[in-house]
């Protein structure tokens, strides 16, 4: 809904629109459209200015991504044969899917990987519609979170067993969103660093134990 | 599941008219050829191929749940 006022000032078109529509300012968005205040003349000239208000959109409900991305994960659960419901939301701009009463594992696959193809075709999609890169995240069965829960634990064990024999570590090849977590877990650690070496799929974490003043960590009992 | 690939492809593509896919039935595998515009194909393969992999691992879930075995070709 489109609407148009003409008056002398921005201000005051702006208060017309108000009152007309029973709304508040903040309620609405507004474009000057003809023409710039003439304040600075005062009662000189007769300029007028034309303003265009609409209402604002809920940014939630409106969100054409997430109202697409829902639409196209649901074609392709039901195109795999396992209908599913997919509840969304935004979050800073990205857009969360979750597939909800799978309950086979079918579509997490072998180490995610099923889920993470679903999440890149997904995303393909709606950043192909949308002319701009949206970040997609699909999840099934809160399968990321236990995914990140036990990266963590792994980089913590490893971060360990790094200090307690003063050797690298090395862990398998992982993803950059995997390795992401490891390297968080273990930030904090002042007994161990982190680094990724290799390319492409190869990437993998190497827990390196710190040394402290030339001294080996494992030297120092504490 | 030739359907699916369809869907995937044309929605990835800038010339969706062009997509074919043709599913050829064997007894216990099925190949699916899909064939796109010329300067489609980089949409449908992606950056070191993880699109075509993805629309592959993709189509395997579906050949589980089907029981059916289907194999994925881009025709160039």
């Amino acid at each position: 809904m489109l609407i148009e006022k003409e008056a002398r000032s921005v201000d005051e078109a702006i208060e017309e629109i108000c009152k007309e529509l029973g709304k508040r300012k903040e309620e609405l968005e507004f474009e000057v459209i003809e023409g710039k205040s003439r304040r600075f003349f005062g009662f000189m000239g007769n300029k007028r200015v034309k303003v265009q208000a609409q209402l604002k959109v809920p940014q939630e409900a409106g969100d054409e991504g997430l109202t697409y991305a829902k639409m196209v994960l649901e074609r392709i659960t039901l195109g795999i044969n396992v209908p599913a419901q997919v509840e969304g939301r935004v979050e800073e701009g990205r857009i969360y899917l979750n597939i909800k009463g799978d309950g086979s594992g079918l579509l997490i696959g072998r180490h995610g990987q099923t889920l993470d193809a679903i999440q890149h075709i997904v995303g393909r999609i709606v950043g192909k519609r949308l002319r701009e890169k949206r970040i997609v995240v699909v999840d099934t069965e809160e399968y990321r979170e236990r995914k990140r829960e036990t990266l963590e634990r792994l980089a913590r064990r490893m971060g360990e067993k790094a200090k307690s024999t003063g050797r690298v570590v090395s862990l398998q090849p992982m993803n950059p969103r995997d390795r992401r977590i490891v390297h968080l877990a273990l930030k904090d650690d002042r007994g161990v660093e982190t680094r990724s070496e290799g390319e492409g799929e190869l990437r993998s974490i190497k827990i390196i134990p710190r040394t402290r003043g030339g001294k080996e960590m494992f030297h120092v009992k504490h | 599941m030739k359907e699916l690939i369809e869907y995937i492809a044309k929605a990835l593509v800038d010339n969706p008219d062009e997509v074919k896919v043709n599913e050829i039935e064997g007894e216990r595998t099925s190949v699916i050829e899909l064939s796109v515009a010329k300067e489609d194909l980089g949409k449908v393969i992606g950056k070191q191929g993880r699109t075509a992999r993805s629309i592959r691992t993709i189509l395997s879930a579906a050949s589980t749940k089907n029981n059916k075995r289907a194999v994925l070709e881009i025709i160039e």
